[in-house]
C-alpha cells in the first residue's frame, strides 16, 4: 500500500466514524433522550472529528530517497479530485436551492445552516476523494496491484 | 494567444460581467424592490446569453488549422490554475460562513434566496481565480503566451 492509499484509507475511516457518531448521537438525543429535533441536531457536532483527516500528511510522511509518486498516481489523484468536487458542487447547489422551494422565496434559514453546508461539503470532498483513490488502486493489495 | 488564454480571457470577462449584473439585480430587485416591467426584466439575462454565445464562437474558432490545442506546458498551467481555483472555493466558502455570523449574529437567520446568491458568488469567484491564475502564468497575453 503506497502513501496515497494509506492517507485515503485513514481519511475515509475518520469521516465514516465522524458521520456514524453524528447520526447515532442525533438518534439517541431525539428518540431516547427526547430532545426536540432542533436540539438533537447538535449531535452532528461529532462531525468535528473530520478535522483529524488533516493529520494524514503528518502521519504518513514522504520517505526520503524513495520515489513515492509517479504519473499513474498523479492521474488517480486528478480523477479523485475531479469526482469529489463534481459531487460536492451538485450537493452544494441542491443545498442552496432546496430551501428556496421548501420554505418559499420569503423563507429564512439559520446561519448555522451555512456552516453545515460548508462542513458537510468538506466531509463529502474528503470521503469521495478517498473512496475514488482506493477504488482506482483496487482497494489495497500488494504494492497497488 | 493560444486557446487556453482565450478561454481564460473569456472566463474573466464573463465572470466580471456576471458580477456586475448580479450586483445590479441584487440592489435593484432585492434591496430597492424595483422590479422592472416588460423586457426590462430580462435584459441582464439577454445580455449575458448574447455574450456567452459570441464568446463561445470566438473561442472555438482557430486562428489557423495547424494551431495546437494544448501542450505539456499548457497542461501544467491549467493544473496549477485548477489547484488555485479549488483553494479559492474553500476560502470563499469560509468567508460566506463567517460574514453572515458577524452581520446577523450566531442565532440570526438569513433569507433563503441569499443561499443561491452565495452559490453563484462562489462559482463566479472560483472562475475568476482560475482565469487570473492562467493569465498570470502566461504573462497576461503576448505572442503565444510568452512575455
Amino acid at each position: 500500500m503506497n502513501r496515497s492509499q494509506k492517507m485515503a484509507k485513514f481519511n475515509m475511516i475518520v469521516i465514516l466514524i465522524a458521520l456514524a457518531l453524528g447520526v447515532i448521537a442525533v438518534g439517541v438525543l431525539y428518540f431516547i433522550v427526547g430532545h426536540p429535533l432542533q436540539r438533537a441536531l447538535g449531535g452532528f457536532g461529532f462531525i468535528a472529528i473530520c478535522g483529524l483527516a488533516g493529520l494524514s500528511p503528518v502521519l504518513y510522511r514522504k520517505e526520503r530517497g524513495k520515489v513515492g509518486f509517479d504519473e499513474r498516481d498523479l492521474l488517480i489523484q486528478k480523477k479523485a479530485s475531479l469526482r469529489a468536487y463534481t459531487i460536492f458542487w451538485v450537493l452544494f447547489v441542491l443545498a442552496a436551492t432546496i430551501p428556496f422551494f421548501v420554505l418559499g422565496p420569503d423563507g429564512a434559514v439559520s446561519v448555522k445552516y451555512l456552516a453545515a453546508m460548508v462542513f458537510g461539503g468538506m466531509a463529502t470532498v474528503i470521503l469521495v476523494q478517498s473512496i475514488v483513490t482506493l477504488e482506482e488502486y483496487g482497494w489495497g493489495g500488494k504494492e497497488n496491484e | 494567444m493560444n486557446k487556453t488564454q482565450k478561454v481564460a480571457w473569456f472566463n474573466l470577462a464573463s465572470a466580471l460581467l456576471c458580477i456586475a449584473i448580479s450586483i445590479y439585480v441584487f440592489v435593484e430587485i432585492l434591496i430597492l424592490r424595483r422590479i422592472p416591467a416588460g423586457f426590462g426584466r430580462f435584459w441582464p439575462l439577454a445580455v449575458f446569453w448574447i455574450f456567452v454565445v459570441t464568446s463561445i464562437v470566438l473561442v472555438r474558432r482557430k486562428q489557423s488549422p495547424a494551431e495546437v490545442d494544448s501542450d505539456e506546458r499548457d497542461k501544467l498551467i491549467k493544473h496549477r490554475a485548477v489547484v488555485a481555483c479549488f483553494v479559492s472555493v474553500w476560502v470563499l466558502l469560509a468567508a460566506a460562513t463567517a460574514i453572515p455570523r458577524f452581520v446577523v449574529g450566531i442565532k440570526g437567520s438569513i433569507p433563503v434566496w441569499l443561499l443561491a446568491f452565495i452559490n453563484l458568488c462562489v462559482l463566479l469567484g472560483a472562475g475568476l481565480v482560475y482565469s487570473v491564475a492562467v493569465l498570470v502564468q502566461y504573462g497576461c497575453g503576448g505572442k503565444d503566451g510568452e512575455e
